[in-house]
C-alpha cells in the first residue's frame, strides 16, 4: 500500500534524516528518499511508536534503533495495521493516546474551571472584604460621615422648635433607641416642611418633616417610620453604600485605614443623592429591624404597615404628588405591607407600653393652622419664605427627598 | 531540477545578513519588509503565496499574509536579507521533512517549500507563544531566524527548553507544555511564581531542536523603563 508521505532516520544518511516516500506490503515498511536511498523495516521487526509534533505520526524502528521510518499521512496507520504482527500494538497505541487526549481535555476543562472560580471568589471576595472592613469601622465613622453630611445638605426647611412637637418625637426616638441593637446616640430634628419625608444619616442624625407628622393618625404610625430609619443606622447602611461606591481600590484603601478618602466620598455620594437612597435589600432589612425594635420597645409595630397603607391609598387615588417622598424610593408598598404582617404575626403578642404622649396635640403643632395658634414655630416662619420660593432649589430637593 | 540555493549568511551570530545569489531564472520568496538589498536584475513580487488557506495560516502564525517573491528575470543577481531582530540566521534543508516554526521566525525559503500556520491547541495556550505555530514542509531550502544566537540540539530521549527560547523544531518530535517535574507541588507553584521558570516544553522522541541564547521580553523589560514619556494628549 501506499506511497505515503514521510521519512527516515538513518546515521548513513546525510544529517542523519531525509524525507522519503513510504510503501507498507506484507514483507514491512519500505521507504525511498528522494536522492534514491531505499530503506526497509521487515513486518517482524518493527517496533511501533506514536508521537510527533501533532502526536499522529507513527514510528518504524528496528530493535537496534539504527532505522526508523515515519509518516503521519492518513492511511498509513491502517496500512501498518493490516500486517498480521502489528496490528494489535496499532491499535494498542491508538486507545493510549485517545485515554491521553480525554485526559488532556479534562485538564484542559479543570484548568479553566479553576480560573472561573478564582475570578468569581475573587469578586466576592472583593465584595466581602470591603463589608468586612465596614464593620471593622469605628463608630466614629459613621459619626463623623454622619455629620459632614448634613452640614454639607440642603434640607429644605426651617427647624421646629415646639417643644410639642420636639419632645414627642425625642421621646419616640429615645424608647427606641434604647430597644435597638448598636449604641448609637442619635440627634433627631424637626423641620417645618410639607413633604412627607423622615430620613437617617450614618452614625444616628434623624431628620422628620412635619409633614409626615401631620399624615400619621398615631403615634405608633410615626414610631414605625422611625424606628426603620434607626435601623438603617444600626446596621450601617450608609457605609455600605460608600462601600460599594468605593470599587476595588477604594476597598483596599479603607482596608488601610484611609479614611480621609471616605469621607469625600461620603460628601460626593452626598451631593448625589445616593447616600439616603438605599437599596431594596437594605430597605428590607430596616423593614425587619424596624418591627422587631417596635416590638421590643413595647410599641404597636402594625403601624409602620398602617403608615404604608396610607401612603398606598394615596398613591393610588392620585398622580404621586410630589409631597409623598418617603414612598418614592420604597417600591412595592404591597409586598413590603404583607412581608412585616407576616413578621409580626410570627413575633407573636407584644407586651405594649404605650407612650404617654398627646398625639393629636401634636398634630395640632404642625398643621396648618400652628402658626395661627401661635406655635412656637413662628419664629421660623420668616425664614420658610424663601426657602419654599427657592425654585432653583427644586432639583436638589427632589433627590434628597429620596429620603 | 536542483532548487538549491547559493546562499550566504554573514555577521553571525548577532546581525546575521543572508545574502542569496541567484542563477538566472530562480526564485527565493521572502518575508516583506526583510530585503536589504538587491541587483536590478531581480524582480520584486508580492502576493499571497499558496492560496488564501496558506496565507491565513501564515497571518495567525504570526507572519505576513503577504509573501515577496524575488525573480532573478533580467539574469543573475544578488539579494540581501535582514530580518527585524538582532540575531542569527539559520539555513535548513527540507527533504520532505516537516519543520515547526516559533511564531515571526521565518525569513525567506526557495521554491518546493511552503509554509503555513498549524494549530497547537492548548499547548500553544499554555506555552503563552501562540496558539498557532509556523509549519515549513516540502523540499528545498529554509531560512528562519532567532533572537540571539542559535543553538542546534539533537534530542535522543527527553530535553526540556523553556517556551520562550523555542526557534524551531522537526515534527518527528513529541512536544508538551509542562511544568518543570520531580518538585513537589508547593515547590512547583513556587517556582512558577517566584522562580521565573515557568513553563517549559518538553521534547521526547528523535529529532532537532534549535533554540536562541536570548528571548525578546526580557529585552523589552530591561529597554522598557529608558523610553521616553509619551507626550500628554499625544
Amino acid at each position: 500500500m501506499g506511497p505515503f508521505d514521510g521519512g527516515v532516520f538513518d546515521k548513513r544518511l546525510q544529517g542523519g534524516r531525509a524525507g522519503a516516500q513510504l510503501t507498507v506490503d506484507a514483507h514491512g515498511v519500505h521507504a525511498s528518499t528522494t536522492a534514491g536511498d531505499t530503506f526497509d523495516v521487515p513486518a517482524r521487526d518493527c517496533q511501533l511508536e506514536l508521537g510527533g509534533a501533532s502526536g499522529r505520526m507513527w514510528f518504524c524502528r528496528t530493535p537496534d534503533r539504527q532505522l526508523t521510518i515515519y509518516s503521519e499521512a492518513r492511511g498509513f496507520a491502517e496500512a501498518l495495521a493490516s500486517l498480521p504482527n502489528l496490528s494489535q500494538p496499532v491499535a494498542e497505541l491508538r486507545r493510549h493516546r485517545r485515554a491521553e487526549s480525554r485526559r488532556g481535555v479534562l485538564f484542559l476543562l479543570a484548568a479553566l474551571g479553576m480560573l472561573i472560580a478564582l475570578g468569581i471568589a475573587g469578586y466576592f471576595g472583593l465584595d466581602y472584604a470591603g463589608r468586612a472592613a465596614i464593620e471593622a469601622l469605628p463608630r466614629e465613622a459613621d459619626e463623623r460621615i454622619g455629620r459632614l453630611a448634613i452640614n454639607s445638605m440642603d434640607l429644605g426647611g426651617p427647624t421646629v422648635h415646639d417643644k410639642t412637637v420636639t419632645d414627642a418625637v425625642n421621646a419616640i426616638v429615645a424608647r427606641l433607641a434604647e430597644h435597638a441593637p448598636g449604641d448609637f446616640e442619635y440627634q433627631v430634628r424637626v423641620l417645618d416642611a410639607e413633604t412627607v419625608n423622615a430620613f437617617a444619616l450614618p452614625g444616628g442624625q434623624i431628620v422628620v418633616y412635619t409633614g409626615l407628622i401631620a399624615k400619621a393618625e398615631a403615634l405608633d404610625e410615626v414610631a414605625g417610620v422611625l424606628a426603620h430609619e434607626i435601623a438603617h443606622v444600626t446596621q450601617r447602611h450608609g457605609l455600605q453604600r460608600i462601600a460599594q461606591s468605593l470599587g476595588v481600590a477604594g476597598s483596599l484603601e479603607l482596608l488601610l485605614g484611609d479614611l480621609g478618602g471616605l469621607s469625600a466620598i461620603a460628601v460626593e455620594l452626598m451631593r448625589a443623592g445616593a447616600l439616603t437612597s438605599y437599596g431594596r435589600d437594605q430597605e428590607r432589612e430596616a423593614d425587619e429591624q424596624g418591627v422587631l425594635t417596635m416590638h421590643a420597645s413595647g410599641l404597636d409595630a402594625d403601624g409602620i404597615a398602617r403608615f404604608f397603607q396610607k401612603l398606598q391609598k394615596e398613591q393610588d387615588e392620585m398622580e404621586i404628588p410630589e409631597i409623598f417622598a418617603w414612598m418614592s424610593s420604597h417600591p412595592d408598598l404591597d409586598e413590603r405591607i404583607a412581608n412585616v404582617r407576616a413578621q409580626i404575626d410570627s413575633l407573636g403578642p407584644v407586651a405594649e407600653q404605650p407612650l404617654e404622649i398627646d398625639w393629636d396635640a401634636v398634630r395640632r403643632a404642625v398643621g396648618p393652622d400652628a402658626e395661627a395658634a401661635g406655635s412656637a414655630a413662628e419664629a421660623d416662619a420668616t425664614e420658610k419664605a424663601p426657602e419654599q420660593n427657592a425654585d432653583s432649589k427644586a432639583g436638589s430637593k427632589a433627590k434628597r427627598r429620596k429620603r | 531540477m536542483d532548487t538549491s540555493l547559493d546562499f550566504e549568511i554573514s555577521h553571525r551570530p548577532d546581525f546575521a545578513l543572508l545574502t542569496i545569489r541567484l542563477a538566472q531564472g530562480q526564485q527565493v520568496f521572502g518575508e516583506p519588509s526583510a530585503m536589504a538589498s538587491m541587483d536590478t536584475t531581480i524582480h520584486l513580487k508580492a502576493g499571497l503565496r499558496g492560496g488564501l488557506r496558506r496565507s491565513l495560516g501564515r497571518a495567525f502564525g504570526g507572519e505576513s499574509l503577504i509573501v515577496n517573491t524575488f525573480s532573478a528575470k533580467g539574469g543573475p543577481g544578488e539579494v540581501t536579507m535582514a530580518p527585524g531582530v538582532a540575531g542569527d540566521v539559520t539555513h535548513y534543508k527540507l527533504h520532505g521533512q516537516r519543520l515547526m516554526l516559533q511564531r515571526g521566525a521565518f525569513v525567506a525559503h526557495g521554491p518546493g517549500v511552503d509554509i503555513t500556520g498549524k494549530w497547537q491547541g492548548a499547548r500553544g495556550f499554555f506555552s503563552g507563544e501562540g496558539l498557532v505555530l509556523l509549519q515549513a514542509s516540502g523540499h528545498g531550502d529554509l531560512f528562519f531566524n532567532s533572537f540571539g544566537a542559535i543553538l542546534e540540539l539533537d534530542v535522543a530521549d527527553g530535553f526540556f527548553v523553556d517556551t520562550g527560547y523555542v526557534v524551531a523544531f522537526e515534527d518527528t518530535l513529541d512536544y508538551r507544555v509542562t511544568v518543570l517535574p520531580g518538585l513537589g507541588v508547593g515547590s512547583k507553584v513556587k517556582s512558577f511564581l517566584f522562580g521565573g521558570e515557568g513553563l517549559v516544553c518538553r521534547f521526547s522522541g528523535q529529532g532537532k531542536v534549535w533554540i536562541q541564547t536570548r528571548t525578546i521580553h526580557p529585552f523589552l523589560s530591561w529597554v522598557h523603563p529608558y523610553r521616553p514619556q509619551g507626550r500628554g494628549g499625544s
